[in-house]
């Protein structure tokens, strides 16, 4: 593909003459200091340095992203053109051809993500690479009035492994090809159908098949659905071994009211290496208690809901309240059940106050009873500098196992978070983060293996973020950062702790 | 039981790689600890037994999900043969709160083993590959290696370990007009300070070799080496420069690979 795009570009930049082009891009580099609790890796330094390029000329478009890892171990490094893409567009026609990013339907099929800013670090090497999941083929697709066509074929990264350990071919196992048609029969109703056929390397090809819809009732209430299938399996959702998912909603609002109402049903739907990415439905929050805390998605079996409702006052007050469920059914049977509320308060010009109330069982976790907390406030001086004060507070029920009788017992967990940022001017902030835990998973010590550690465990870390100028960003962390499951946009991951210093600077030109 | 998805994923990944394990190759060994208890499990000390293995990760989501298919499907149907042993390993390197945690919602009986990342690695040459079967014959053979996750190759699963069963079935029949070839005893006494003594049988003269190994697969003393002839034979292994804690000792012959546990107090 690279030589391709080497190929072409020249062609593309002389075909361009007359026409105004530009290039531009952004850098971002990243050293750490530092090492993981527990791990080996004492005082472990790297390099992570990602560079993305774009070249715009009329319709033509190019992209190419560079990526590098330097650490004191050769076999963990490595420097590679890990995208790059080229893309021609006009008013109804695009086609594109490398890395590219596409979503089917409403994301049962196929789902692709980039996390910007994102830096992934994977726990066996301690390797640093973007968080992304691209398509690397070809895919075109036309837009009209009356009806829209997109055609793929593709192979999804699998991005749990890192750029060192294969060449980039060997990291996508799955091969997808679809084509997908949505109809505008008027303005308010549109119907599609995607067929889509996915091979693992080696395997046979297995098709599935997608319907779906979108209807706005009203101004004010849209309703949508899909329901996608492997296609030997077609409507015979009723057997436990049949692969499918159904997906409806609802979006209604009137005036400062709104809200939302979700069902979802997975079964037996794992796609290839599990490329796929239905929505979840449970609400992602992005309060660090309760982020750490999100459901994931088991696309083996799972069905459930949820509902939201806000209303905005008059005063910039506002008020949401969720209610979500999940329900694994793929073997053993567990429950998710979250009520969430939050207020924002908006108290003066200079004072705004955000709090939100949930409540929680998810035994997969094994947690009952999990009831968070929080309260931020945000104050702006005169001077145009602020301070935000941010107290979050989690306890849950958890039987944990007591060596000593044998038996799995009673116990209470807490998670504390919180967090002062003092901002001089909206170009150079100032944090501190102070978090504690009580959790056991958290304090044991894992490489103790029949001792159990029970003292509360803290992180403090300190934050600095210095915008030079419009293109130049310095962020500087010193301390410990606690680690764990974290959410962005649908996509959960696991983050590593990490106790020294982080040095990152942002470039855009 | 859910519909076979046949994939072949990983495996082919793996197969690209340079540290991994190939079905038809020595499994390789690992010594780890067992959860909440002071004893280690080491596969090569059951070179007779047919040995399920769950990869799995103990804060990882469908690992939660899926492993109780592995209890009910396969370690309820093979648990009470002799010849059958389960492990599940957690390859995430969790703490053994996060484990009985794992333990606690997926109900699983058979033993977990900590601190398995690096063995992952040996058989799959990655550390992505959780989530997984495998099945490990006789002569720790490595005769099954999933490349999907474990709910969706329980049949393959169980093909594998009743081929082997039968193998093993088999060979007892046969063995029983060719008596064993080797018989390793239980070091006397046990435990001991600072030395103890280790017997062996052959029925015939055969090359030998008895080594001493630490809870982690490191030798660390050749006992006894060499042509031996039938019969029985005691060596002495001096443990006074080693410290306090369990020892395995291995005898090699061209025939057979048997492995026993001791314990040195001080």
């Amino acid at each position: 593909m690279l030589r391709i795009c080497s190929l072409l570009l020249p062609l593309l930049l002389l075909s361009s003459s007359g026409i105004t082009a530009q290039i531009y891009g952004s850098n971002t580099f990243e050293f750490q200091l530092g090492n993981l609790p527990f791990e080996d890796d004492r005082d472990y330094s790297t390099g992570y340095n990602q560079t993305n390029l774009y070249y715009d000329s009329g319709n033509i478009s190019l992209f190419g992203r560079f990526e590098q890892f330097l650490s004191p171990i050769e076999e963990r490094n490595y420097t590679k053109f890990t995208q790059k893409s080229i893309q021609f567009q006009d008013d109804q026609f695009r086609v594109r051809a490398g890395n590219i990013y596409e979503t089917l339907g409403r994301g049962l099929l196929l789902r692709s993500y980039d996390i910007p800013g994102s830096v992934f670090e994977e726990a066996f090497e301690r390797t640093r690479y973007a968080f992304f999941r691209d398509l690397e083929g070809f895919a075109a697709d036309f837009t009209s009035d009356l009806f829209e066509i997109k055609v793929l074929r593709a192979q999804p990264l699998f991005n749990p492994l890192p750029p060192n350990t294969l060449p980039d071919s060997l990291r996508r196992p799955d091969l997808a090809e679809a084509i997908q048609a949505n109809v505008y029969l008027n303005n308010e109703l549109s119907v599609g159908g995607i067929l889509m056929r996915n091979q693992t390397f080696g395997s046979d090809f297995t098709n599935y098949g997608a319907l779906m819809s979108d209807y706005s009732i009203s101004d004010y209430v849209q309703i949508f659905g899909e329901y996608a299938f492997e296609l030997e399996d077609a409507f015979g959702f009723n057997s436990e071994n049949d692969a499918y998912g159904i997906y409806l909603g609802s979006n209604f609002y009137r005036g400062s009211f709104g809200g939302s109402f979700e069902y979802k049903s997975y079964n037996n739907f794992r796609i290839g290496s599990g490329y796929n990415d239905p929505p979840s439905l449970i609400k992602e929050h992005t309060y660090p208690v309760l982020n750490r805390s999100t459901h994931v998605l088991d696309t083996g079996g799972e069905h459930g809901f949820q509902f939201e409702v806000y209303y905005n006052f008059d005063d910039g007050h506002a008020l949401t309240f969720n209610i979500s469920r999940a329900v694994n059914n793929a073997f053993l049977r567990f429950e998710y059940i979250e009520v969430f509320l939050e207020g924002l308060y908006q108290v003066n010009e200079q004072l705004s106050v955000k709090s939100f109330l949930d409540y929680a069982n998810d035994e997969l976790k094994g947690e009952e009873n999990r009831i968070s907390l929080g309260f931020i406030t945000d104050y702006l001086f005169s001077n145009g500098s602020g301070v935000i004060l941010d107290l979050q507070y989690q306890q849950f029920d958890r039987e944990e196992f007591d060596l000593a009788t044998g038996e799995f017992q009673p116990n209470i967990s807490s998670n504390v978070y919180s967090s002062i940022a003092y901002s001089f001017s909206s170009d150079f902030i100032l944090a501190g983060i102070l978090e504690t835990s009580t959790d056991p998973q958290l304090t044991d010590d894992p490489t103790t293996f029949i001792t159990v550690e029970d003292e509360t465990r803290f992180w403090l870390g300190t934050n600095m973020l210095y915008r030079a100028n419009s293109s130049n960003t310095i962020e500087l962390f010193a301390g410990k950062r606690r680690g764990g499951p974290a959410c962005t946009s649908g996509i959960c991951y696991e983050i590593l702790d990490f106790e020294g210093v982080e040095l990152r600077l942002t470039t855009r030109f | 039981m859910k519909k076979i998805v046949v994939l072949v994923l990983l495996s082919w990944i793996s197969s690209t790689v340079t540290a991994q394990t190939s079905v038809g190759e020595t499994a390789p060994d690992f010594t780890l600890p067992i959860l909440n208890s002071e004893e280690s499990a080491m596969l090569s000390a059951h070179t007779d037994k047919v040995v399920y293995i769950f990869f799995y990760g103990a804060n990882c989501p469908h690992c939660k999900t899926n492993g109780p298919v592995t209890e009910s499907d396969i370690y309820q149907t093979y648990k009470d043969d002799p010849n059958f042993l389960a492990f599940g390993i957690d390859t995430w390197n969790m703490s053994a709160s996060s484990n009985n945690s794992f333990r606690n919602v997926t109900g699983l009986t058979y033993p977990l083993l900590l601190n398995g990342r690096n063995t992952l690695n040996a058989y799959y040459g990655n550390t992505s590959s959780y989530d997984r079967s495998v099945v490990v014959g006789l002569e720790n053979t490595l005769v099954y290696k999933g490349s999907v996750q474990v709910d969706n190759d329980v049949d393959e699963v169980k093909a594998a370990i009743e081929a082997e069963l039968e193998k093993l079935e088999t060979s007892s029949e046969t063995d029983n007009s060719v008596p064993n070839t080797v018989v390793l005893h239980q070091n006397y006494p046990n435990p001991f300070n600072p030395s103890t003594n280790i017997q062996f049988e052959l029925n015939h003269a055969a090359e030998i070799e008895l080594a001493v190994y630490d809870v982690i697969g490191n030798k660390l003393s050749i006992v006894a080496s060499g042509t031996y002839a039938s019969g029985s034979h005691s060596v002495i292994w001096d443990a006074s420069n080693y410290p306090s804690g369990v020892y395995f000792y291995r005898l090699v012959t061209p025939a057979q690979s048997l492995t026993n546990r001791m314990l040195l107090v001080k």
